[in-house]
């Protein structure tokens, strides 16, 4: 079966079929295929393919419509012809009002909802910065760190990473763990108090190890625990 | 069960759309009349043989919640074709989710079944035919039978897939070219 040139026709040749154009244009396509010997099989083939049945469908339209959401009392929605120039099918303007309510209830919702991330945002940010100030000078006088990783050994001084949380009454706990490996370290806690008795060259070399370390976790492979201000909530958890 | 199948005529659509939404009930029967046999006919094309009558009661509950988005600018029976296609593709998602069917990609159109149980073949030459469609891919397909079939334009059979109608036209040509082929072996 070979095709004809004339896409034209050929794409007409569906609409002919199915007795979709107008007297004119069925005129002239009825004239091209008669005279085009492959637009004639195909237009053939098109017929013997709409001629297929597919096997019938039980369908009860009673049953539908009893399904079907009827419209608002009072405020059904109306068809507007299309001198709109959209044609568009629309609400009347109760409706439209009323689902303009709704979305503005959900943006009240979405804002509030924005507002606590953003609190809640600033707050560990805020929390982070003075827990890492207090850390650097060196003075939290009654903060007490519990060890539960690997010291870093090369200190000399035991000194390891702990889980720490913050009191309500501004002072911190060590939060409990446990894993065997804080169960078998338990015996290492020291106290930031300990520290004061380091040399400032010693102070040095552990803030720089800290330094050091804390960059390094993303990347490296290492059994010690990054310093981990939480919240007493999330400490239970 | 529906024998007549009347005509896809806009304005009577619209107008009908109006009566129902003023409160009259035999509107939404008449619209129903209308557009179920193609609905379930389009169903059945689609591979959805068991769950065609099912499809089309859910095609038009949800599209009669919806009337209100409908666009005359597109026939009722496109866009019915339209929710329909996409109530269809949810069904083979929720079924590949359950691991009943595994190709994603194909998801919406594979194992659509089309084959001759789907169509009530009276001769040598219709079944045939009917091995020539289920030979073609499941866009190819899809055209060939919106386009022959059921009768949309290529402006209506882009509506329902999503797609443009230079696309439909090349799917539904290279369609038709393998069905010539396929019928030539």
């Amino acid at each position: 079966m070979t095709d004809c040139m004339n896409a034209e026709m050929r794409d007409l040749l569906p609409d002919l079929a199915a007795e979709a154009l107008s007297t004119a244009e069925t005129s002239r396509v009825g004239a091209h295929v008669a005279g085009c010997s492959p637009c004639a099989d195909e237009l053939a083939l098109i017929r013997q393919v709409r001629g297929l049945r597919a096997p019938a469908v039980e369908i009860d339209v009673g049953a539908i419509v009893a399904k079907l959401p009827r419209p608002t009392p009072g405020a059904a929605p109306r068809v507007t012809a299309p001198h709109d120039d959209r044609g568009v099918v629309s609400l009347d303007a109760r409706r439209l009002a009323a689902t303009h309510a709704a979305v503005g209830r959900r943006s009240l919702a979405n804002r509030a909802r924005g507002a606590w991330r953003v609190a809640a945002a600033l707050g560990v940010i805020v929390a982070g910065g003075w827990s890492i100030m207090m850390v650097r000078s060196g003075g939290i006088p009654n903060m007490q760190m519990q060890a539960d990783s690997v010291p870093l050994t090369d200190l000399g001084a035991g000194v390891s990473v702990p889980n720490v949380t913050a009191n309500e009454d501004g002072g911190n706990t060590p939060i409990a763990d446990t894993s065997p490996n804080a169960q078998a370290t338990e015996g290492a806690a020291i106290s930031f108090g300990a520290m004061n008795d380091l040399t400032d060259e010693e102070l040095t070399r552990v803030l720089d190890r800290l330094e050091q370390w804390d960059g390094a976790t993303s990347v490296e492979t290492t059994t010690t625990r990054p310093i981990l201000l939480t919240t007493p909530g999330e400490a239970r958890q | 069960m529906i024998e007549a199948e009347p005509g896809d005529d806009t304005a009577l659509d619209r107008a009908l759309i109006e009566r129902w939404n003023a409160g009259d009930e035999q509107a939404a029967t008449a619209l129903v009349t209308r557009h179920a046999p193609a609905l379930a006919r389009y169903a059945v094309r689609l591979g959805m043989s068991d769950e065609a009558a099912e499809l089309v009661q859910d095609t038009f509950v949800r599209a009669f919640g919806a009337l209100g988005t409908f666009r005359s600018e597109s026939s009722l029976r496109t866009w019915l074709f339209t929710i329909q296609r996409r109530l269809v593709i949810d069904r083979r998602r929720a079924t590949a989710r359950r691991g009943q069917e595994l190709d994603i990609e194909e998801v919406g159109y594979a194992s659509t079944g089309y084959d001759a149980l789907d169509t009530i073949v009276a001769d040598e030459t219709s079944m045939r035919v009917t091995k020539a469609l289920a030979s073609l891919t499941r866009m190819q397909r899809e055209v060939f039978v919106l386009r022959v079939q059921e009768g949309r334009s290529y402006k209506e059979i882009a509506q329902i897939l999503d797609s443009s109608e230079g696309a439909a036209r090349v799917h539904y040509h290279n369609a038709m070219r393998a069905v010539k082929e396929f019928l030539d072996d």
